[in-house]
């Protein structure tokens, strides 16, 4: 057993590290949240050529070929800087799917574009964000003499607006329960009907609303169908969900730093606040709830990448972040304090990412559902 | 990254053979009699001989004082083959918190005397730290040794040494040096718990488990039983806490317990239907299943730093800190699963599962207290894991 971080990971992580809190400050993450793109494309560039978007792609498709693990460990440290844009909907959510599909056609011209930073990707899967449901899917796919006909709409959808791409799961025919009817089409945002809107979420615009109103798809578009393709695609978003959690334990490790750092300098009563025990335990439920959720995804991580990782044990580690992260952001206020609730300080920057976080890929609740289903019909060992 | 604890084909085969040993020969009797601290019947110090005898016992101490090589993995698979089958290693406190601190600091002579029975399963020891008014603030400790040539003499109370109605010796802290400051005058010795002198009074607790009060009445102790070197006891408490800690909470003895509360939900009725269709109780089960997980992978990274030579200092604390609380958390969410029934207790007609969650729900109470209590750790944590100011 050696929990270290490889060679590798530890480069990912200081280039990682180093990069993004030169490139990145607070002034800028709040411009961004408001439609700000002063820079985005520059930046996004720059990571590029940095690797980021590579890491996870397989060497066939021109990435790194990295593992699971090495992707956690470059997500802790985009979740430190709260990172912005449509990283973690083209590089996680979008090449997980593509790479679970396992459609060489599709993913020798994709896979290739991702990694170099050439376009960005959004998906819709399921209703109102839900990812796990199959009869839950957002979108009907009705045929058509050359191609397929899409209606719905996919709601709350990340990176929705700014993405050149649209990954889809729909139903193909009308009926809504069927598990071996689900389509997965690639579209064009520029094709007639679609109509996408922003949203103003708690973070900012970084979710949309996309409507399809009779878009016509030609036949080349589906990617994939049939039985096989949403067992597929529900290992990829398990997979997704992980790796959220990894965003969310680098936010919240900064939170942590923040908070003791405040604590050895802020005085009252005559003497830093970090003296008080009051203070002291509010510090160490932060750092207990912390290395708890952080070690939960990077076992979960290793797990994946052993092939062992069972739904459950995907499921029970976004059950565990979403938990511990939202008192590490009510015990990080609480010792704050007022300075921590003015939009100038760092703290609502992170609380908005977290809320908006613990409810992607998976609610606390969604999650626990899974994990009773799993518990009740097959063994826990 | 590599979560595996077994690593070689030896420690694969360690495993396998002390699995197969214990299967056979652990009975519920012998259970029983362990984790209920009502002493060591003969079947249990039977039990205890018998592992000795195959040498597993010694297993990470060096040869010479009666361990049988292997590594410190091999002291982590047997404590979690133990709690996988809800027992305990037999004479745990000599052999995971006395023993390991001997070989550290104890004389040749002091270490060829006990360690060997130690690894042999003959002897058991418990520990006298606490005091009527020393808890939390154990250097406030009063017991005094006052030296008198070639032995000390030791006079005064401890209070919650749980093992000394049936254990062989006395693992004692006591003050040597009244006149240095706190953490420096105290020494630790090895006493025999029948000494003349020694007076012990038992003391009933709501989880059922017997304790002692302890009097020492002018009790004599030869130098060769002090630990280590005279006035640095307190340092010797401390440095055996981490490995302690990691080797005491287990969270895998959970898994039992939570298998037979599932199927009790998947085979009983409340009101027509099964408790396992039931969402609130599947939410109560998902979260347990959940927290037991969680503290599994504390513990992996906990036992990492220990494979790898690090001292585990904050990180022990944080990992009773997390597993005290998440068993009271598992109890509670048994409770409300149960309803009122399971407030019954053994015996009761109609007790669900025995009772065991409701004596679990009283035996936890002391969890986030014993052992350093859930103040005193956050504490530690936030001074020595976080650099917080004292």
């Amino acid at each position: 057993m050696d929990i270290e971080f490889s060679e590798q990971q530890s480069l990912i992580q200081n280039s990682a590290r180093n990069y993004l809190a030169a490139t990145f400050n607070a002034q800028m993450l709040r411009d961004f949240r408001l439609g700000s793109q002063v820079d985005a494309e520059k930046i996004w560039q720059e990571m590029a050529d940095l690797g980021f978007m590579g890491i996870a792609v397989p060497e066939e498709y021109d990435g790194f070929g990295g593992n699971f693990a090495d992707l956690l460990v470059l997500l802790e440290e985009m979740g430190r800087v709260t990172l912005p844009g449509p990283f973690f909907s083209t590089v996680v959510y979008a090449t997980e799917v593509l790479k679970a599909l396992d459609k060489q056609n599709i993913n020798s011209v994709i896979l290739p574009a991702i990694a170099s930073g050439a376009i960005t990707l959004a998906l819709v899967m399921g209703d109102e964000g839900n990812i796990f449901d199959v009869a839950g899917l957002s979108l009907t796919a009705q045929p058509d003499k050359d191609g397929y006909i899409l209606n719905g709409v996919g709601q709350f959808i990340p990176n929705g607006y700014e993405s050149d791409y649209v990954i889809c799961a729909a139903h193909i025919g009308s009926a809504k329960t069927q598990k071996n009817d689900t389509g997965i089409f690639c579209i064009a945002v520029d094709v007639p009907g679609l109509e996408r809107k922003p949203l103003n979420s708690m973070n900012g615009l970084c979710v949309a609303k996309l409507t399809f109103d009779n878009v016509h798809i030609c036949r080349d578009d589906l990617i994939a169908q049939g039985s096989d393709t949403w067992p597929a695609l529900e290992q990829a978003m398990f997979r997704t969900a992980v790796a959220k959690c990894a965003e969310m334990v680098g936010a919240c490790a900064r939170i942590v730093e923040i908070v003791v750092e405040h604590a050895k300098e802020r005085r009252q009563f005559g003497k830093p606040i970090g003296s008080f025990q009051a203070i002291q335990h509010h510090c160490a439920d932060m750092l207990t709830d912390l290395d708890s959720a952080r070690w939960m995804m990077y076992k979960t991580g290793w797990l994946i990448d052993e092939g062992k990782a069972s739904r459950s044990d995907m499921a029970m580690t976004k059950v565990w972040c979403n938990q511990a992260c939202r008192r590490i952001l009510a015990k990080g206020h609480q010792v704050m304090g007022g300075i921590g609730y003015c939009e100038e300080h760092d703290m609502p920057l992170f609380y908005r990412y977290i809320r908006m976080a613990e409810a992607a890929m998976g609610t606390s609740d969604d999650h626990l559902t899974i994990v009773a289903e799993d518990l009740l019909w097959e063994t826990f060992a | 990254m590599d979560f595996n604890l077994t690593t070689t084909d030896a420690e694969q085969k360690f495993r396998s053979e002390l699995g197969a040993f214990l299967d056979r020969e652990l009975t519920p009797e012998i259970c029983r009699q362990h984790s209920m601290d009502l002493g060591l019947g003969p079947e249990a110090r039977a039990f205890a001989l018998k592992l000795g005898a195959t040498g597993w016992l010694g297993r990470g101490w060096p040869k010479k004082y009666g361990g049988s090589g292997g590594t410190v993995v091999d002291e982590y698979i047997m404590v979690q083959e133990f709690a996988r089958r809800e027992a305990i290693v037999p004479n745990i406190v000599a052999r995971f918190m006395c023993g390991p601190v001997m070989l550290r600091n104890g004389s040749e002579d002091m270490k060829a005397e006990f360690l060997p029975r130690i690894a042999s399963g003959e002897i058991e020891f418990s520990l006298g730290y606490t005091e009527p008014s020393s808890g939390s603030d154990l250097a406030s400790m009063r017991m005094k040794a006052v030296d008198d040539g070639d032995s000390f003499v030791i006079s005064g109370q401890k209070i919650f040494n749980t093992q000394s109605h049936f254990a062989d010796y006395h693992w004692l802290a006591v003050r040597t040096n009244p006149d240095a400051p706190r953490h420096h005058g105290i020494s630790l010795f090895v006493v025999d718990q029948r000494a003349p002198g020694i007076t012990i009074r038992p003391i009933e607790t709501l989880g059922g488990e017997r304790t002692n009060e302890v009097f020492y009445d002018e009790v004599r102790v030869p130098k060769t039983r002090l630990v280590g070197e005279l006035n640095k006891g307190f340092y010797y408490m401390a440095e055996a806490l981490g490995y302690e800690r990691l080797m005491l909470f287990q969270s895998v003895r959970l898994i039992p317990p939570f298998k037979r509360l599932l199927e009790y939900t998947k085979t009983t009725k409340r009101g027509g239907r099964l408790l396992a269709d039931n969402p609130d109780v599947q939410r109560h089960l998902a979260q347990m299943a959940t927290e037991i997980k969680v503290a599994q992978a504390l513990e992996d990274r906990a036992f990492a730093l220990l494979k790898n030579g690090d001292p585990l200092d904050h990180e022990a604390s944080l990992l009773k800190l997390f597993g005290s609380a998440m068993r009271q958390r598992f109890a509670d969410h048994a409770l409300d699963i149960l309803g009122p029934l399971g407030r019954l207790e053994e015996g009761a007609d109609g007790a669900p599962l025995g009772g065991e969650m409701a004596k679990l729900a009283k035996t936890v109470v002391v969890d986030t207290i014993g052992g350093g209590t859930s103040e005193i750790l956050k504490t530690v944590v936030a001074t020595r894991g976080m650099g917080l100011p004292r």
